[in-house]
């Protein structure tokens, strides 16, 4: 980093992409929230704990193996070319730790770029695609409460945090992958690769999970089950909200020079195919998006605030696939379209193959995030899907083609098959006894027999003969 | 054990890894994927230990549970 601009250009995207990872985490303290918030009493505590042990699980397998699988499968393997090499993304390899860019003096000019580039960017880099992962983990997470073993959770976690999700990334969501340059996909703010994506897996384990006892009556109507913390919900949501900041700045290169020509520049904030876009027009269509999400979900719920707040983010979800090129009217109406498909899909997924999902995790991002690919293949009919000379325009079949691809492909099958493994290991869910008493039934117990304890110690206080001193 | 820096006061060009223990990242990857999997081996096998225990352990509350749910659903 001797070169002036050079450096100053890698230490303020190492930087930016600090703080993204930094305004992300707030996703994961509100999927904490609100997954607690709705759970139900004596489920609270085991379903905090199943949400937050996700965030070292998955940290761990993305270490090892999900930040080399996002570079290495970018051809497929197999479709455009091989496995890619990538050595700054092993886990042994010395870039993975701290690292001043320094090389020996036998290295090769590509090594030293290497080491000179990577060395600043790894780290942040690796950190802004693990919260992406957290939050891929913390979908499912939501919609398999008070019923799925913890460990099993975390093995399915594992298998969308740290595999499907990356591999999906790694075809459809970087300028070199194979979707990009055979299909034309583009997904600027990640609608499939990650909302899709989950959404179709968590569907896949809901299917085997079966509903919460009790959840549907004999005649196959649905109970709701009332939240036990309202505020928490809310709360939650509001931070999942402004962690979405952090999210979209974290899929933008802020700083890149995209002019061709020698001797002179243009800077710009780039998407992750590396065309142009502005922070100041996807904040316009974001915050149109999640007013779109939010009108619609306030309508079509009758002003449930369940449905509201996640109509909200709904249609954040939706809008995001083509947020980078929409005009705010359009990102405005495709996130009413979406929330409202979303919305009225789950109902009928719910009735018609009775499937508990206890926050509309499936809707909200599953369908929402389909739903956003596939409309952007329609509106940006035409326009080029990355940065590249000769690249494949964006199409409505290969944006229904992508959908496809990260909502069953590799959404829905893998986390079907691993869900029927686990519950034919007897691994997937909780014994109905253990079920009715609660998951926190042994705390819930304690502090009953406290609070018998106080009061008959109150008793005896009170009765004749006995002295308060 | 030799420091992987002696001295700040060299070229920072040729400065490279500043971790300790440098050339035994695969030794470190090993033993620490075996504490993982360690983890998710005791969650797993003491999660269905606890609750066959849970299960298991009060057959006439179970059954108390059982005509519970037959009343309400």
């Amino acid at each position: 980093m001797t070169d002036q601009l050079n450096a100053l250009s890698i230490l303020f995207t190492e930087f930016y992409y600090w703080v993204t990872v930094v305004i992300m985490f707030l996703i994961h303290v509100g999927f904490c929230l609100y997954e607690v918030g709705v759970s139900r009493e004596k489920n609270k505590l085991n379903t905090l704990m199943k949400n937050s042990m996700l965030v070292p699980v998955i940290t761990f397998g993305f270490f090892l193996v999900g930040w080399w699988l996002y570079f290495a499968m970018q051809n497929g393997p197999g479709i455009t070319g091989g496995l890619k090499s990538a050595p700054w993304s092993e886990p042994w390899n010395e870039l993975m730790g701290p690292h001043l860019g320094g090389t020996s003096s036998e290295a090769t000019v590509e090594a030293r770029e290497t080491a000179a580039t990577w060395s600043r960017l790894n780290g942040v880099f690796w950190a802004a695609f693990l919260l992406f992962s957290w939050t891929a983990g913390s979908i499912l997470s939501g919609a398999v409460i008070e019923r799925i073993r913890s460990g099993a959770f975390w093995l399915l976690a594992l298998l969308v945090g740290c595999v499907t999700w990356v591999i999906v990334a790694a075809w459809g969501w970087s300028d070199s992958g194979w979707m990009v340059q055979l299909l034309g996909f583009h997904d600027a703010y990640a609608s499939g690769v990650i909302h899709g994506l989950a959404g179709g897996s968590a569907l896949a384990i809901l299917i085997h999970l079966g509903p919460r006892l009790g959840r549907f009556r004999p005649d196959g109507t649905p109970r709701v089950f009332p939240a036990h913390n309202t505020w928490m919900i809310i709360i939650g949501m509001f931070l999942i909200y402004t962690g979405f900041w952090g999210f979209y700045a974290a899929c933008n290169v802020p700083i890149l020079d995209l002019d061709p020509a020698e001797g002179s520049s243009f800077y710009s904030a780039t998407t992750i195919y590396l065309t142009p876009t502005t922070l100041s027009g996807i904040t316009v269509n974001f915050l149109m998006a999640l007013t779109g999400g939010l009108l619609v979900g306030y309508m079509v719920s009758g002003g449930d605030p369940f449905w509201t707040f996640q109509g909200g983010l709904g249609g954040i979800i939706t809008a995001s696939a083509g947020n980078d090129l929409y005009h705010p009217m359009q990102a405005f109406l495709v996130a009413i379209a979406g929330v409202w498909c979303g919305y009225k899909l789950h109902y009928w997924v719910e009735r018609r193959f009775k499937i508990d999902d206890a926050v509309g995790a499936v809707a909200i991002h599953g369908y929402c995030g389909t739903i956003g690919v596939i409309v952007s293949g329609f509106i940006l009919w035409g326009y080029p899907s990355s940065a590249q000379v000769g690249c494949t325009p964006i199409t409505p079949w290969g944006q229904l083609a992508g959908a496809i691809i990260m909502f069953f492909v590799l959404g829905f099958v893998p986390c079907y098959i691993a869900a029927w493994g686990l519950k034919r290991a007897g691994l997937l869910r909780i014994p109905r006894e253990v079920e009715l008493a609660g998951l926190d039934h042994e705390i819930l117990a304690l502090e009953l027999e406290q609070r018998q304890e106080l009061l008959d110690a109150e008793e005896t206080l009170k009765s004749p003969g006995v002295s308060r001193e | 054990m030799q420091p992987t820096i002696e001295s700040w006061q060299t070229n920072p060009l040729e400065i490279g890894p500043i971790y300790p223990w440098v050339s035994l990242e695969v030794w470190m990857v090993i033993v620490a994927t075996l504490f993982f999997v360690y983890f998710m081996a005791w969650k797993l096998a003491g999660e269905s230990r606890k609750y066959n225990q849970q299960a298991d352990i009060s057959p006439q509350q179970s059954e108390a549970n059982r005509h519970k749910e037959e009343i309400h659903g």
